[in-house]
């Protein structure tokens, strides 16, 4: 799968795999060379990066 | 029915009714306006109502509005002179003693009871005259080194 | 994320096809500033004088005119079916304005399962499923009446078996809570439901083999009990709904933007219809991210036709909202002679009250997250039970799963004779470490918490008797999120900020301070409100260590837009091109060799001037926070432990902790202490106490003792700044990570002190006692 942004990754994930679009949506984070990104969906994924879909963490 | 109770609050002669049951934390609070001492708990264990009363510290969730006629109350609306704060509510400020704040009043109230028993306490003495006051936010270290600050200052050192 | 857990590595399928560079500044390293002239100053905070005179508002120290009281009816039961309720008596009493139950609180949730919890948490459907779980509630004109309205309310319960225990109610034939939850993560899909909700899993490589690798293998099991967030001021909420629809709510919250939205959610009304303002907050620690009374005080309004006030008793406070988990956990760590690990492995269960949570799930994913390990494995078991809804509670989970981990590394390095420290060192994550959760570490600070720990005169002070030492490290995620800020420069030439996020540590002295950083102002000429929800746009809650980290960002960013204008208005005034205008040291300055003779304007002077250049002067910043950076800590505690009581003392204790870098050190100082201050409370004191009826035993700051002054020492706290090249300043989260290590700082200490391994918090007399007087047999 190409992606150029978590957006567009998204998206794809979500045509390829239906099931994972509930999830999309009640809320994951992305790491992006360890960087955790949880609403910057226009952040692009750098060539060969390593992408990580994660729980989204709450806090206290 | 009501209770008419004629009483100081912070130098003031100050007129009041309440019920019998009323406690001196719900008379200041709802009927006089003077909202900085907190309900933490309502039972005596957080000291976050902490009034001193005719020279002695108290839990004002504890104790009777009814019962205070004739008595002087301070609260920490009466704590600076004026424009000029009380040297530990300069020293709270000046050494982040506080982060939410809500803890504040009853420690400055116990602070100030605890210096005018004992103006040179040791680190153990304000820890232990500061016991009835729970704080959540600092853990205590920078409430103990404002008091110990205010200390000096007002012993004049 | 569930359904990747197994397998959680999308990296080859994701073959990223652009590299563009990153243009808003969040990601662009060499805006990190290093030099600063108000920047780690210690000004004084600009609502320090209200606090210090009692003229700051709280929660409950706002009233609205002609307001009601109002009261919540909650449920003796631990578990029960309600039959009926019958509200006829309540109604009939004069004074009283209105009654609710769930029945005014229809279901406006559209099938979205969070919210529809959230709904039925703060009120009970069809059963009360905890001990204080609300039933109804009523508005009167006074407490007295209000109070005598509850007693009229007539609830016909139908008792159900209970389970407050989360082990028990993993067993088959434990008492069922909810009957349409099945267990997610788990193959094939359950066809029976069960309290088990949730099942995930992380880690990588092959830890049987690990193990067998491995010349030392330690394995145990920790338990650790339900604590409390135990903020000063319970929770308060003033609403006032109008005819027209139109609604205001003043309350003590960690996110007001974000209750608006749930509330208006909850209730079907528009979030623009709803102004909320954010009182001053007596504490939250992540237990004011929660809705609790807030939708029944404008659910009650609305029926009343008059504003309604509820206020939390202390004892409400803790029989229905916040707790953290209780848990039970196994772990189980192999290591080489020479101390490398060689697998590690754990499995946590952990309750999420009595909702389905994710609080297992994010003990599995900080376990091991301070280590770099070949082979490792976490299991989490998320379990329903019939205890209130667990909140976040500051780097929710991570002291719990950190004091199970830490503890078996300290007695595997016992095992192999090596220093727990050194032992520590030689396998902690560091930049370039697959990190225990996925994602591959950038720059980080374990090593060099580590390394000051090392080498702190603390790790050397000799020991008295029964006195023990223990040292541990902790982990957490940090995040940022949505943020706006909005700074106005006054016609006068100060300048006022408006900032979304709630001040819960001092934010608003640090945002001020990064204003005045960038403008080139003092500190004084800035000042920093919170701003309510019909002035600002949507800003995310202050949890997750995020305030000062987004909100600071976003004020630079609003403020680097601020001085565009300005210098806009200067060239204006000077009829120069504005690429000829810098701004440095509070004023603009013309430059080159046509101008650069010209004195400079001030920000007062552009002010006064604003509005024949083009109108008031102001900056605005709309941002996703995000990158926020992962935080490291290690703690270093003292204690002394009666043999004869079991009671243990802190006799001394070090916070050394990663901050990015510190706005304000002594607010990071502050949060500091206060974490570990807490966490102490957790280790030696603090736990919910349940009876065999279900029944919450010490609702109370009596029974349920939090550390007061005379518990602790001073607490040092060392600072270490290793920028967060995400931000412009370096800044980290720093709120949360502290309340990490001190469970398992202070087992280990206590374990040194007794000689006998502390497996379960809080360590209360009695139960050291016990593993003493177990030992000794
Ligand atoms: S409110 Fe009086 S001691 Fe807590
Ligand atoms: S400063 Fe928050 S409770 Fe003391």
């Amino acid at each position: 799968m190409q992606a150029g942004t978590i957006r567009e990754l998204f998206r794809k994930l979500s045509e390829q795999y239906p099931g994972m679009e509930p999830h999309i949506k009640r809320g994951v984070a992305v790491s992006i060379n360890g960087k955790i990104y949880r609403d910057q969906w226009d952040t692009p994924l750098p060539e060969g990066a390593e992408i990580y879909l994660m729980l989204r963490v709450p806090g206290g | 029915m009501g209770v008419l109770v004629k009483t100081t609050v912070n130098g003031d002669a100050v007129e009041f009714t309440c019920d019998e049951g009323e406690v001196l934390l719900d008379v200041l609070r709802n009927r006089l306006g003077l909202t900085g001492a907190k309900e933490g708990c309502g039972t005596g264990d957080c000291g976050a109502c902490s009034v001193i009363l005719d020279g002695r510290l108290v839990c004002s969730c504890l104790v009777l509005g009814a019962e205070m006629n004739g008595k002087k109350v301070e609260t920490i609306e009466g704590m600076a002179e004026g424009q000029k704060l009380h040297p530990l509510q300069q020293a709270f400020i000046d050494h982040a003693a506080l982060q939410c704040g809500v803890c504040t009043p009853g420690f400055l109230m116990a602070a100030d009871a605890l210096l005018r028993k004992n103006p040179d306490p040791t680190e153990e003495e304000i820890r232990f005259g500061l016991a009835g006051n729970l704080c959540r936010c600092t853990g205590y270290d920078k409430i103990v080194r404002a008091v110990q600050a205010a200390a000096k200052e007002m012993r004049g050192a | 994320m569930v359904t990747l857990n197994e397998n959680n590595n999308p990296s080859e399928a994701a073959a990223p096809t652009t590299s563009e560079p990153h243009v808003n500044g969040t990601h662009n390293s060499d805006l990190v500033k290093r030099d600063f002239k108000v920047i780690g100053s210690r000004p004084r905070r600009p609502d320090g004088i209200d606090k210090v005179t009692g003229r700051a508002r709280y929660g409950a120290d706002f009233n609205f005119p002609g307001q009601l009281v109002g009261l919540v009816l909650r449920s003796p039961h631990a578990h029960a079916e309600i039959v009926k309720i019958d509200t006829s008596k309540a109604e009939k009493l004069p004074g009283v304005k209105a009654v609710i139950t769930s029945a005014d609180l229809p279901d406006h949730t559209g099938g979205d399962r969070n919210m529809f919890d959230i709904l039925e948490n703060c009120m009970a459907r069809k059963k009360a499923l905890y001990d204080g779980h609300a039933v109804a509630a009523v508005a009167a004109v006074d407490a007295a009446t209000a109070r005598k309205a509850l007693k009229l309310i007539d609830v016909k319960y139908k008792l159900l078996p209970h389970v407050t225990d989360v082990d028990e109610a993993l067993k088959p034939g434990a008492p069922l809570i909810h009957d349409n939850v099945f267990t997610e993560g788990v193959e094939p899909k359950p066809t029976k439901p069960s309290n088990w909700c949730k099942r995930a899993e992380y880690g990588h490589g092959d830890v049987d083999a690990g193990f067998r690798d491995a010349d030392v293998v330690i394995s145990r099991s920790y338990k650790t009990e339900q604590t409390h967030q135990g903020y000063i001021e319970p929770h308060s909420v003033s609403a006032s709904v109008s005819p027209d629809g139109m609604a205001e709510m003043w309350m003590c919250t960690q996110g007001h933007f974000v209750f608006r939205n749930q509330c208006a959610q909850l209730l079907g009304m528009e979030a623009s219809k709803l102004r909320t303002t954010s009182s001053e907050i007596g504490g939250g620690f992540g237990g004011k991210t929660h809705l609790w009374v807030e939708p029944l005080a404008l659910a009650l309004s609305r029926k009343a036709n008059r504003p309604v006030k509820i206020t939390m008793t202390r004892e409400e406070v803790f029989r229905c909202t916040g707790p953290t988990s209780s848990a039970s956990m196994d772990v189980k760590i192999g290591a080489k002679k020479d101390g490398t690990i060689t697998a590690a492995f754990a499995e946590l269960r952990f309750h999420g009250g009595a909702f389905p949570g994710m609080w297992a799930e994010l003990g599995a994913m900080t376990a091991f997250a301070c280590y770099d390990l070949k082979n490792v494995k976490t299991v989490s078991k998320d379990v329903i039970v019939n205890r209130p809804k667990t909140a976040a509670y500051r780097a929710p989970s991570s002291p719990i799963a950190a004091f199970a981990v830490e503890s078996a590394v300290d007695e595997l390095a016992k095992a192999i004779g090596m220093d727990p420290v050194d032992f520590r060192i030689k396998n902690a994550a560091k930049e370039g470490t697959k990190s225990s959760y996925g994602p591959v570490y950038g720059p980080i600070g374990i090593g060099p918490t580590l390394a000051a720990a090392k080498n702190h005169p603390h790790m050397k002070a000799p020991l008295g008797k029964n006195q023990g030492r223990g040292m541990a490290c902790g982990f957490w995620f940090n995040f940022g999120g949505q943020t706006c800020v909005d700074v106005n420069v006054t016609p006068d030439g100060f300048v006022n900020v408006a900032q979304g996020t709630v001040d819960v540590g001092g934010s608003r002295a640090s945002i001020a301070m990064a204003v005045a950083e960038e403008l080139g102002l003092p500190y004084e000429s800035v000042r920093s409100n919170v701003a309510d929800t019909a002035t600002l746009g949507h800003n995310d809650m202050t949890d997750g260590s995020r305030g000062t980290f987004s909100s600071s960002m976003a004020a630079i960013f609003a403020t680097r837009n601020a001085i565009k204008v300005l210098r806009e208005r200067a060239a204006k005034t000077w009829e120069i091109p504005v690429g000829e205008v810098e701004w440095k040291d509070g004023a603009a300055h013309a430059k080159g060799v046509h101008h650069g003779n010209r004195p400079p304007l001030t920000l007062k002077e552009i002010a006064a001037q604003a509005g024949n250049t083009g109108g008031p002067v102001a900056g605005h910043a709309e941002i996703t926070a995000d990158g926020a950076g992962v935080s490291f800590a290690t703690h270093i505690a003292d204690v002394e432990t009666d043999p004869e009581t079991g009671r243990s003392l802190v006799k001394r204790y070090t916070v050394i902790q990663d901050a990015g870098k510190a706005l304000h050190p002594s607010y990071v100082e502050g949060q500091f202490q206060g974490g570990a201050a807490q966490g102490i409370g957790w280790a030696l004191n603090e736990e919910y106490v349940y009876g065999k009826d279900g029944r919450l035993q010490n609702a109370g700051f009596l029974d349920y003792r939090i550390p007061v002054c005379s518990d602790l020492p001073m607490i040092d706290t060392q600072i270490l700044e290793i920028p967060n090249p995400n931000h412009p300043y370096g800044v980290r989260g720093v709120g949360e990570t502290s309340i990490v290590p001190p469970l398992a700082a202070l087992g280990i200490a206590v374990t040194n002190a007794t000689g006998v391994r502390q497996t379960h918090v809080p360590m209360s007399p009695p139960r050291v006692l016990k593993s003493i007087k177990s030992k000794a047999k």
